[in-house]
């Protein structure tokens, strides 16, 4: 296990224990750059082979996070020149937060049914987590 | 298969006293890293040493870089890397070994072996007999890298290598298949590494192909490769690449 620190390019930082797909953990981190801004719309990103070789991935692993971002909108592909960072990446739609929501809650649904928590106990347990969030809120 | 296509092997068959190894079709195709898997006497290094021409298939086909391995070993191998901790260095200081070698392909990069030894941190006055298991394996892969060749073939690089040597292995493997027409096939039980920087994978049991295809298709979705390999058999799914 290592987790490796990027040197030059993005601020990506891939971990092996989390056990969280790498695909994954690109895809998530480089939409949190662009969300934050650090990765402003328009910006040109690492091409999938350097950006493989940078991380120490596969390519196929590269490649699908940045498929995953382009159906998420946040990435645009254009023929011959590379990915890039959506025009329109500022304004996340309804429909983009919902969809970001859902994906985030059904990963955690997932781990709790992959630890065997039965349905019900998730019910009770989401309600909870709501309720205690609430009441920072407060 | 394309033109470009590195290895490309058809129906191959090897039998041997106990032993039968057969692999209906399977390719490599530039600028990917390709793993071989599976438990000891699945025939990974049986399938590599046919690659290097050193075993001759009983029947079928297999090509590198369009020619057969067995019937032209000078090309493939002056075109191609291989690396097997079986095969013995000559007993020299690791500078001086690593110039003898250089001698024997004009494609030689002495930057490049440089700059490996410095990331494998090799020490370029010892003597071959006095590295560890592992650092011999590290003099091996430089070798195998050192002439920058089209395909590059590595047995089990992998085992006996600490974290930092593993991560420069890594790092070095990807790096040959960052150019879009160059290709490595390892072979490693280290799954968790392979699962990384693998395109595709061939899982290999018992002298038969078990699965093949890209990774992402061998291996489900939130499973690492060792759960998804305990659920494979013989005969089993395959996946056409």
């Amino acid at each position: 296990m290592y987790t490796h620190q990027h040197m030059a390019g993005l601020p990506i930082s891939l971990s092996e224990a989390s056990g969280v797909p790498f695909y994954r953990q690109i895809l998530d981190q480089i939409a949190g750059l662009v969300r934050t801004g650090q990765l402003p719309a328009g910006e040109q990103l690492p091409s999938f082979r350097d950006l493989a070789s940078d991380l120490t991935v596969s390519l196929i692993t590269v490649r699908r996070a940045y498929a995953e971002l382009q159906t998420a909108g946040l990435v645009v592909r254009k023929q011959g020149q590379g990915t890039f960072v959506a025009p329109s990446v500022r304004k996340a739609s309804k429909a983009d937060i919902k969809k970001r929501a859902r994906q985030a809650i059904a990963a955690g649904l997932r781990e709790a049914r992959q630890l065997g928590v039965a349905v019900p106990e998730i019910e009770a347990l989401t309600r909870a987590l709501l309720a205690e969030m609430e009441q920072d809120n407060d | 298969m394309t033109d470009s296509t590195l290895v490309q092997v058809t129906d191959l068959k090897i039998e041997r006293a106990g032993f039968g190894l057969h692999i209906p079709s399977w390719t490599v195709e530039p600028g990917s890293v390709v793993g071989v898997v599976g438990p000891n006497g699945a025939g990974k290094t049986t399938l590599l040493d046919c690659l290097a021409g050193i075993i001759a298939p009983s029947s079928g086909q297999v090509r590198v870089m369009g020619r057969d391995p067995s019937v032209d070993p000078v090309f493939v191998r002056s075109r191609a890397g291989f690396m097997s901790d079986d095969r013995p260095l000559f007993d020299l200081p690791v500078s001086k070994l690593l110039r003898v070698l250089s001698g024997y392909y004009t494609t030689w990069d002495d930057d490049l072996v440089a700059h490996l030894v410095k990331r494998f941190g090799l020490d370029l006055r010892a003597h071959v007999r006095e590295l560890s298991k592992g650092q011999g394996t590290c003099l091996r892969v430089i070798a195998a890298l050192a002439f920058r060749p089209a395909v590059v073939v590595l047995d089990e690089p992998g085992t006996g290598l600490d974290l930092g040597a593993r991560q420069a292995l890594l790092r070095s493997v990807i790096e040959v298949a960052r150019d879009p027409v160059r290709s490595v096939v390892v072979s490693s039980h280290q799954l968790s590494d392979l699962e990384r920087i693998a395109d595709a994978l061939l899982v290999l049991r018992g002298g038969r192909v078990v699965a093949q295809g890209p990774t992402d298709s061998i291996i489900p979705e939130g499973k690492s490769l060792s759960e998804a390999l305990v659920h494979m058999r013989a005969g089993g799914s395959e996946v056409s690449a």
